[in-house]
């Protein structure tokens, strides 16, 4: 029990290292993200629409897309798929495909959900002073659903940052890669991992108390029209 | 690539049957008892968060920022790898996932518990007290009853997570789903097959449980009908839905 | 009699199973102020919204000012919806609306609520579009309150806003849905008043409403509506002096 000796210098000699890890999280994450708006806009479109037959499809998507775990979703694509069309994705590509499709669903239901949050009314009187469908949603209803949606999005980018952790296991060289690398080498898992896990947290924590400043901030002087 | 294969070899995995389902089963039991102690520790922490003493109160403020801030890969590693080597204890793979999905859990539903407690009207805590009853008969029968109900649904969705975020404890080598299917999948070459029929049974898994906690907050909604009809109004309604 | 602005022909709509208008037959004639009343849940308001298709009447027909307006809807063809769907702005900014709940725009600030038809439905640039929707916010006594946005401003001037908003537009008839209902008692006059100034300027309204002495002031014809369809019309007097049952018992519930 009292043998162990910490090996902290261990983490601050990879500190480039795990930094460069970090980025690549990062930019696994936004671009996972990005295809996650996408694909969201679309399945909350056909969510909203008003063909029946759309929405049952959307509504399929999401539920498929929401219900598969992350993990699965991942080597379903990088092995899966590619195998099976001889598509040769990278594993960033696999990545970021599989993050844009969990989080895809998310997002569906983030924009859905702020569009309905805006009074129906809204779109009453827009369309009752003559504007067509698509300036009354641009000029009415989105601006107001906006402030509800972006910090719900900042939300789900937070967990994608850390469903983003789990690349690492198709080879991408992240920052869990890099600490799985060092520790193996240097048997220090408890160090290496003890540090991943407070910079993610240091992460996560601050990006989603901005997430909150910004919906204090978005919501203030908000009231019923 | 061998083309006289078919598009989807379903040999291997009727041959890999009763090992996938006893993966499923694993995973299914990880997911079931992760929550389960999640909700007892996110019980905890909730009252933690709502005492009166402030250590308590920065305490569990903390333990929920750290636990809702960890990914769960990192949390998994961390006890499975990390712990054995710094403290020296030895926990076995299934145990280290059920304690690593109990406490990633238990962040979140603290605060699901706490927001439940606190949406429960003041006016229910006094008009008990008013009775004379004790502090904790307060709590047991009259605010605890009523923050129940209103928690349930964020707690299925809760579970539901933990169905699927238990195939990450394939990493530590628990022999779950997710496991199965990446060790049939190398071995039959079929990864397009396996992780297919992976996806789709915790599709069924995670659809079956969202029904069921839909069924529940139907049935719940009952007690709250005065609510819902009292913020309808006959004329508008019908043209939200049809307009 | 002048001249017929406004008729709804056997107007009908449903939403599933449940029957919320039918039969409505209807005709207005320019200049004239109907008002629209019955208990709750009759099918009063969305009558109004069958008028703009805001919600589209399943049946019948709408005519205004000589041309007929038909719910139109195919499941399949795309194009030809979107075609028809774009002729509806043509109708609906003709006709001013004015809700319950007032439903100003609250991300934009009075004078913008009011601009925003005039530029985007009418075309006009920002310059002229100010103008006259500063005429029009000044006409109903909101001249200080420009910029304001709408969080800053009172029940009864947010209704205002959106009387100011609908006029500003010149429509040739006005629909007020239970304006005054969502208000404090003492902020109903107010707008009541602004709605008789309307009327004696000779505009053409129709207005759902609860307030019996306004509606037997100010009314040419009084509706009274029950479960969707049109029990009995006539003149204030007439209706005051009706022997149908069931208008006697909402009349007499309500008068007291």
């Amino acid at each position: 029990m009292d043998g162990y000796q910490y090996n902290w210098d261990v983490v601050w000699q990879s500190l480039p290292e795990l930094r460069q890890g970090l980025i690549i999280t990062l930019q696994v994450s936004i671009v996972g993200m990005a295809l996650a708006v996408v694909f969201g806009l679309l399945c909350a479109i056909g969510r909203l629409s008003q063909y029946g037959y759309l929405r049952k499809i959307s509504i399929v998507i999401i539920d498929f897309s929401r219900s598969i775990p992350l993990f699965v979703l991942l080597f379903w694509v990088y092995y899966g798929l590619s195998l099976k069309f001889s598509i040769n994705l990278t594993a960033f590509q696999a990545g970021a495909i599989a993050l844009g499709i969990t989080g895809g669903a998310y997002m569906a239901e983030v924009f859905r959900g702020g569009i309905n949050a805006v009074d129906f009314g809204q779109r009453e009187a827009a369309l009752a002073i003559g504007l067509t469908q698509a300036k009354a949603f641009n000029l009415v209803v989105f601006p107001q659903a906006i402030r509800i949606i972006i910090p719900q999005a900042v939300n789900v980018y937070v967990g994608l940052l850390k469903g983003a952790t789990i690349v690492s296991v198709i080879g991408v060289a992240d920052m869990i890669y890099v600490a799985q690398y060092v520790s193996l080498n240097s048997f220090t898992p408890f160090e290496m991992y003890s540090a991943v896990g407070v910079a993610f947290i240091a992460l996560t924590v601050s990006i989603a108390g901005l997430a909150y400043l910004l919906e204090m901030r978005l919501n203030r002087g908000r009231s019923r029209g | 690539m061998a083309s006289e294969q078919p598009f989807f070899d379903f040999a291997p995995i009727w041959q890999a049957k009763s090992l996938l389902i006893e993966g499923f089963g694993i995973a299914m039991f990880s997911a079931i008892a992760g929550i389960f102690f999640a909700i007892l520790l996110g019980l905890v922490v909730a009252m933690m968060r709502l005492s009166r003493y402030r250590v308590l109160r920065a305490i569990a403020f903390i333990y929920t920022q750290l636990f809702r801030g960890v990914p769960l890969y990192v949390l998994v590693l961390w006890i499975y790898f990390g712990l054995v080597f710094a403290v020296g204890i030895d926990i076995p793979r299934i145990p280290s996932g059920i304690i690593a999905l109990a406490l990633l859990n238990s962040g979140y539903l603290s605060e699901t518990f706490r927001s439940g407690i606190l949406a429960v009207d003041k006016g229910q805590r006094e008009a008990g007290e008013a009775l004379g009853l004790r502090p904790w008969q307060v709590n047991r029968f009259i605010v605890l009853p009523q923050a129940g109900r209103i928690v349930v649904p964020p707690t299925g969705n809760q579970f539901v997570d933990a169905i699927k975020d238990s195939a990450i404890l394939s990493i530590i080598g628990v022999p779950e789903l997710m496991k199965i299917a990446q060790e049939q999948a190398n071995m039959y070459y079929r990864p397009f097959e396996f992780y297919t029929v992976a996806g789709l049974l915790y599709l069924v898994a995670v659809i079956l449980v969202s029904k069921g906690i839909s069924r529940l907050e139907r049935r719940l909604a009952r007690f709250s009908r005065e609510k819902i009809e009292a913020s309808s109004d006959a004329d508008k309604t019908v043209s939200e839905v049809g307009g | 009699m002048n001249p017929t602005l406004l008729q709804l022909k056997n107007v009908g709509k449903r939403f599933g199973d449940h029957v919320v208008l039918s039969e409505i037959n209807l005709e207005i004639a320019k200049g004239e102020v109907v008002c629209v009343i019955g208990p709750s849940g009759s099918g009063k308001s969305t009558l109004l919204r069958c008028i703009n298709f805001i919600a589209p009447p399943e049946e019948g027909e709408v005519i205004f000012e000589g041309r007929s307006w038909k719910r139109f809807h195919s499941a399949l063809n795309f194009i030809a919806n979107r075609k028809y769907e774009a002729q509806l702005p043509k109708l609906r900014a003709e006709i001013g609306m004015v809700f319950q709940h007032f439903n100003v725009f609250p991300h934009m600030s009075a004078i913008e609520n009011v601009m925003l038809g005039l530029t985007k439905v009418r075309g006009k640039n920002r310059n002229e579009a100010r103008e006259i929707a500063e005429r029009s916010l000044r006409q109903v006594g909101l001249g200080d309150k420009l910029d304001q946005y709408p969080e800053k401003l009172s029940g009864g001037q947010k209704q205002r806003v959106a009387i100011a908003r609908a006029l500003a537009l010149n429509p040739k008839v006005m629909l007020f849905d239970e304006v005054t209902s969502a208000l404090d008692p003492e902020l109903v006059t107010g707008i009541l008043d602004e709605m008789r100034r309307l009327a004696s300027d000779g505009m053409t309204m129709v207005v759902v409403t609860h307030e019996m002495n306004f509606a037997f002031q100010v009314a040419t014809r009084i509706v009274f509506m029950d479960a969707g369809r049109i029990v009995t019309i006539g003149t204030p007097d007439e209706i005051r002096n009706t022997t149908e049952p069931r208008a006697r018992a909402f009349l007499s519930s309500i008068l007291g």
